[in-house]
């Protein structure tokens, strides 16, 4: 953290208007009328009428009235639907994603780099919520940030508030070769999916140790007030508040084998699984995860990168939400986060799901693994105003992002937003390129 | 290492209106030989108390009088100043000149491997208790990295050149604050004058705060990372509360504990418990949020952030928190400012950047002044650049920018000396006070016609 | 049986692929099922906009051999195409398809080779036809691709091949579709996507006098081909596989992404009289205008790229809408090969952000068959071609769209990729689980 004083090499323009992320957090009155919804939970419906009060959800319908005044986008030919949420970014971070130096830092948290202007690109794509997470370089890796992409603002203002809390574990190739350049003497343990369940095991024996050394402290001082109080741990509280269920654990995992021994650590040592991220091969345990109670968050159609990712398959997330897991589709990616939506069709493409079925895998499915799913995830009265407003439908080859919407407030306008055609001008233009 | 001059009794930020007597040591050396008595000048004793023609007497390196009418001893050298100003001598409150690197190269450690404890890898407990099935295990740092050797001192370790010195001076600037640019602890803030009394004698205070920088440990072990970090330097707290009571129901005779050969913890057990001051290295508003949150934890009542460059951005929080700003007179950029970005790739724009409207430029050298109007202390430094003969001219610029003079005045005088915690000695032309001094002709001590014609340093001539 | 498993396949009927998933169907090898076919009824969509309903195909030894409303089947194995869709297959501009198969794993992922000038290594006869990921690719209707090798100067001859075969000559489509190369002090755009080529070992090379090397090396090539021409009968392998660019039955494919690269590409090429087709082309839509009037085409790179920070966040999207509306030729590509059949997403993208449907299908197609002077064989529906086409339920482009069918060579290709392996397996595993 030192001081800085060069100049980034900004090169871009510094517009004279005022951008829409810029300004307050304050919720606003919207409405978006004669568009197909896409509600998620309640249908679709046609020539419909969303309306956004203070920030929430008040009314959606065939037939709304909108108050007067309240700002409104005519939404014929348009489909909307809920803000896309992606389950797995790590995006907008900084001052590193892994602290890999050792197996188990559930004490370190993410950080969130509020300017990155991947949360722009993220918002042109419709998203409105991520969870940005630590990386895959250790077994037990850091804790995550849920936030709302309300660009514009401070850092701790695009925290999703009432979000869970969210841990990173991590299995199979990344965590035991994060340590395989170094000479044989200087290698992290573990180097094999056999270690990598020990370290589990073993760090939660010790957390249910000092658990217990804190239960017995309260009971002490109650009648000895001398007793010193224990030495805080911020390790071993983070892996007792998984024990305790506050702190929920997503998994990095590929193969059926590790996801299978994650599972029955978990069971043996009373904690449970919130969602396996990627689980590439979740399709051959799906019985198993579903007994968990685990959720599912995956790539569309990421495979054959490394040997782990060898039977990945784009049927994977039809296949695992047939047997009622909650399954969503993440990015883990800058490039993938702008079009999370077209990752969801895949799974109507390989596996036909239903298509509502695939649309939950970017709203009310991650919104269920992120803990939002109260606020956020499909269009309810009640729920969050965060939309996303499509050209055409999101799976056709026509849809385009025009609007994207958090708390009724516009943070994404194509219309206004600079665009290509813009800057170069139609073919016959003067615009770069336009010429010799 | 016996530089000290001046030590605090006790380190309490908040009993620094002690007696000066206390402060200063019974047995300190003798003064220079000369006494000096400035005649028909104008007297800026702190600022807001003038005296518009008088005289100020030093003797033995302190303010012996000051007042409309003073009489001379005889002996004294009179230096008569009609047309000019003096005030008390600057101070910069936050340097790294002259000290170490907190990630300075390390000599070779022979056999520090094999030496290493066996939960001596951060000290707290990481992947080590894990058999490392004769692999050898990880990594062995240093014995003592300097990015955590909290123990240290920047009053001990201060090893300025003449000409640094000289720099100071030619700006007017005789105290200074000693902050180690780098590391996680890297020790503690000191406190030095810009020319010795005698060989080698700098030190005004070596226990000033505990400093808390964001960098990370050197090869790949914990904490590797920036967000590592944080985490990290909970957990020192946490450990050092927990150190103090072990200490103190050991003491008390209390059976269950017994204090730790640890000397990173006993280190931290001031700045822990609130017996000393934290400064904390902080510049971005991101990185004085974090510092807000890390003080709100740890139960940190007045955290001294350094840097502060983008304070005006972070006000609300500053202020939760009870927070003083060192305030960094190297302004960033202003392209470069947090939140920049929203506006240059909000609309996906093309092109190439312009620079940054006069307002925006305004707007970061206006830090200081805006954070002052808002009831935070500041004080100002050089802090991340440097020091000497610019930084009346970047005061200079923080007034143009809007910070008034009396609050500027204040943030190079009574505010740092008060964060410094040597408000006993320094800060204000009282009579005890060392003769620390800045003559300039005419009114204004920041203009830029009117040269620095005189600096004293506990009442000598430079 | 074949026929009916994909029937049963699209419409998802868990316990009939369970008993189809050990039946002799997957026996089938994976170069296809050999014979007549006839389909029947099906809307032909071909690049240019002409759609012709309820039209029947014939296709017999590999190829197309009549097609019309009135055609009949004969003795040809009936395929039912009423209500859906025959598109000719798909083509990827630019892969490592069958050279590359994991991309962590060294051994399994032998896409260049060492030197700087490499124009004499083949593409084609490296490639292994049972790669899994060619599978993956040829079921969802990406039935030709363009294989090339990568790293150095000149990386090598790329191939232009079906997505199943027997061995890499039943494969081929073309040996030799071009000479990917990349000229000394380009590369400022590079590293976006996984497209660009010339990525090899440590990017185009790391020789410091590559500029005068590659100047002396194309000097003497051309002395070579010259003394050829004039009755020389001295063969020298390297220099004799240069001599189709000169003579311009082989494009040269070089890898240029920032706008004067792609300048320099087109000059190179007119200083030695190549023909030039430029490959990444990141930066085209800022000299559309050039590539029209020269008629020099563009392999895209992957459009699944993020744009830097000072571009309009739509660039990559928007600029093939762009390349069609000012008359460039251009085609889609992936770059690499897991996901080969993204093609068919990068025009949906494209489509979405301003390219006219019918140049999304162009350049899915008839372009890139044109483009590498395969278009006497694929890139549409047409008698005489091979029988590269696929059956869908819809807009390929259109995520909920299914394919029904592939055809390649004129071989009926069974759905046995290793996903759908898998998918049938592990679908037929009994639910324990109560949802």
């Amino acid at each position: 953290m030192r001081i800085h004083t060069a100049a980034k090499s900004a090169g871009a323009v510094l517009l004279a208007m005022a951008i829409a992320g810029t300004g307050s957090l304050q919720a606003q009155d919207l409405a978006i009328r004669n568009a197909t919804i896409l509600t998620i939970t309640r249908g679709d419906i046609q020539n419909g009428t969303i309306l956004v009060q203070k920030g929430k959800i008040t009314a959606v319908g065939a037939n709304v009235t909108i108050p007067a005044g309240v700002k409104t986008i005519d939404g014929t030919g348009k489909f909307v639907m809920p803000g896309v949420i992606d389950a797995h970014s790590h995006a907008a971070l900084e001052n590193g994603i892994n602290e890999g130096s050792e197996s188990v830092t559930p004490e370190v948290q993410v950080q969130l780099r509020n300017d990155d202007p991947v949360i722009y690109r993220a918002l042109a794509g419709g998203v409105t919520a991520a969870l940005l997470l630590h990386g895959s370089a250790n077994s037990i890796g850091g804790q995550a940030r849920v936030i709302k992409m309300r660009w514009g603002m401070p850092a701790d203002s695009m925290y999703f508030k009432g979000a869970y809390r969210i841990v990173k574990f991590a299995l199979g190739e990344n965590v035991t070769q994060a340590s395989g350049t170094l000479p044989a003497d200087q290698k992290r343990f573990p180097e094999s999916r056999m270690g990598v369940e020990f370290v589990y095991r073993y760090w939660f024996q010790k957390a249910k140790e000092y658990d217990q050394e804190w239960i017995d402290y309260r009971a002490a001082v109650k009648t000895n007030p001398n007793v010193i109080m224990p030495r805080r741990d911020l390790r071993l509280e983070a892996l007792c508040d998984m024990l305790h269920g506050d702190l929920k654990i997503h998994t990095h995992s590929y193969r059926a084998d590790e996801i299978l021994m994650l599972i029955r650590v978990a069971d043996e040592n009373g904690f449970k699984i919130n969602t396996f991220q990627h689980v590439l091969e979740g399709y051959k345990v799906a019985n198993e995860i579903a007994a968990h109670g685990a959720m599912a968050s995956t790539f569309a159609d990421m495979w054959a990168y490394k040997v782990e990712a060898y039977d990945a398959s784009s049927y994977n997330m039809a296949l695992m939400s047939e047997r009622g897991i909650v399954v969503s589709v993440n990015s883990d990616s800058d490039e993938r986060i702008r079009r999370l939506y077209q990752e969801a069709g895949v799974g109507v493409r390989y596996g036909n799901m239903p298509v509502n079925e695939a649309l939950k895998m970017v709203t009310l499915n991650p919104a269920k693994q992120l803990g939002v799913d109260k606020m956020v995830g499909s269009l309810e009265p009640g729920k969050d105003g965060d939309i996303a407003v499509f050209s055409a439908h999101p799976f056709s080859p026509d849809a385009m992002v025009e609007y994207t919407i958090i708390d009724g407030k516009v943070y994404f306008d194509r219309f206004q937003a600079q665009t290509l055609r813009k800057v170069a001008g139609d073919s016959k233009g003067t615009g770069p390129g336009g010429a010799r | 290492m016996a530089r000290r001059l001046f030590f605090a009794a006790a380190a309490l930020p908040v009993a620094i209106a002690a007696a000066a007597a206390q402060v200063i040591a019974p047995n300190a050396p003798p003064s220079s030989r000369v006494d000096y008595a400035l005649t028909n000048v104008r007297i800026v004793v702190s600022p807001g108390k003038v005296i518009e023609r008088g005289t100020v007497l030093t003797r033995d390196g302190r303010i012996a009088a000051v007042g409309a009418n003073v009489t001379i001893p005889a002996g004294a050298v009179k230096m008569d100043l009609p047309g000019h100003t003096v005030y008390a001598g600057m101070i910069d409150a936050a340097t790294s000149i002259g000290l170490p690197s907190p990630t300075r190269a390390l000599p070779p450690a022979p056999g520090a491997a094999a030496a290493a404890p066996a939960g001596g890898r951060g000290g707290r407990g990481g992947g080590q208790a894990i058999p490392t099935a004769g692999r050898g295990g990880p990594p062995e740092p240093p014995v003592v990295l300097p990015e955590v050797e909290a123990w240290a001192e920047a009053a001990d370790q201060f090893s300025p050149t003449d000409a640094q010195l000289r720099a100071f001076r030619a700006g007017g600037v005789t105290t200074i604050g000693l902050v180690y640019d780098g590391g996680i602890f890297p020790g503690r803030v000191g406190v030095a004058l810009t020319a010795p009394r005698s060989a080698g004698e700098l030190t005004l205070k070596a226990d000033a705060g505990q400093e808390v920088a964001f960098g990370t440990k050197r090869g790949g072990v914990y904490p590797a990372t920036g967000i590592g970090v944080i985490a990290y330097i909970r957990q020192a707290y946490l450990d050092a509360q927990y150190e103090s009571r072990v200490d103190k129901a050991f003491k008390a005779g209390i059976v269950g504990g017994r204090p730790a050969a640890d000397p990173f913890r006993r280190a931290l057990i001031p700045a822990a418990t609130n017996e000393m001051s934290s400064f904390l290295v902080a510049s971005t508003e991101r990185q004085m949020t974090r510092v807000v949150e890390i003080s709100k934890e740890m139960g940190i009542k007045s955290p001294i952030v350094v840097g502060a460059q983008e304070g005006w951005r972070v006000i609300p929080a500053l202020k939760s928190a009870n927070a003083t700003a060192l305030v960094s007179l190297q302004w960033p950029s202003a392209d470069s400012i947090t939140g920049r970005s929203f506006l240059a790739v909000g609309m996906g724009k093309t092109g190439t950047a312009p620079a940054a409207t006069a307002a925006e430029i305004m707007e970061v050298k206006a830090n200081a002044g805006a954070l002052t109007k808002a009831g935070i202390p500041v004080a100002l430094a050089s802090f991340g650049g440097e020091s000497g003969a610019t930084f009346r001219d970047r005061i200079r610029a923080t007034i143009e920018a809007g910070m008034s003079f009396d609050d500027a005045l204040k943030a190079v005088t009574v505010t740092p000396a008060a964060i410094l915690g040597v408000s006993a000695a320094v800060g204000s032309i009282d009579v005890g006070k060392l003769a620390n001094l800045v003559v300039v002709s005419g009114n204004d001590l920041f203009a830029a016609t009117n040269p620095i014609k005189h600096v004293f340093i506990e009442g000598r001539l430079y | 049986m074949n026929g009916c498993m994909k029937r049963t396949f699209v419409a998802g009927s868990a316990a009939v692929l369970l008993a189809l998933s050990a039946s002799s169907a997957f026996a089938q090898a994976s170069a296809g099922e050999e014979g007549t076919f006839f389909i029947k009824g099906g809307t032909i969509v071909n690049p240019g906009g002409q759609r012709l309903a309820n039209t029947n195909i014939l296709i017999r030894n590999n190829r197309i051999v009549d097609i019309g409303p009135s055609v009949v089947a004969g003795e040809a194995k009936v395929i039912d195409a009423t209500g859906k869709f025959v598109y000719p297959g798909m083509i990827d501009a630019n892969t490592g398809l069958g050279l590359a198969e994991i991309g962590s794993v060294q051994t399994m992922s032998l896409r260049s080779e060492l030197g700087d000038f490499n124009p004499h290594i083949r593409a084609l006869v490296g490639i292994n036809v049972e790669s899994e990921l060619l599978g993956v690719t040829r079921m969802s209707g990406v039935t030709s691709v363009v294989t090339s090798p990568a790293g150095g100067a000149i990386s090598g001859q790329a191939a232009m091949i079906n997505t199943a075969g027997w061995n890499w000559e039943d494969l081929s489509v073309m040996k030799d579709a071009g000479m990917v190369m990349t000229l000394p002090g380009s590369g400022g755009r590079g590293g976006r996507g996984g497209g660009g080529g010339g990525r090899g070992r440590g990017g185009a090379t790391a020789n410091p006098n590559l500029a005068a090397d590659f100047q002396r090396f194309m000097e003497e090539s051309k002395a070579y081909d010259d003394a050829r021409t004039a009755g020389a009968t001295k063969l020298d392998l390297i220099y004799e596989a240069m001599r189709p660019l000169f003579h311009r039955e082989i494009p040269a494919i070089i890898n240029a992404n920032g706008e004067q690269d792609i300048r320099a590409a087109i000059a190179f090429g007119e200083k030695w009289n190549l023909r030039v087709v430029v490959q990444g082309g990141a930066d085209s839509w800022k000299v559309r205008q050039l590539l029209a009037d020269k008629k020099v085409p563009v392999i895209l790179s992957s459009i699944e790229a993020a744009p830097g920070d000072s571009v309009p966040y739509d660039e990559i999207y928007a600029q093939p809408g762009l390349l069609y509306d000012a008359g460039v030729k251009f085609a889609f590509s992936t770059g690499q090969g897991s996901n080969s059949r993204h093609v068919a997403f990068h025009a949906a993208l494209a489509e979405a952000y301003g390219l006219k449907a019918e140049g999304a299908l162009k350049a899915l197609t008839i372009w890139p068959a044109e483009i590498f002077g395969a278009d006497k064989d694929i890139g549409t529906v047409e008698k005489g071609k091979l029988a590269n086409l696929f059956i869908t339920t819809g807009d390929p482009l259109d995520l909920r769209t299914q394919v029904s069918y592939v055809f390649i060579k004129g071989r009926d290709m069974p759905f046995d990729d290793r996903q759908t392996r898998l998918y049938l397996k592990y679908k037929g595993r009994p639910v324990t689980i109560k949802p």
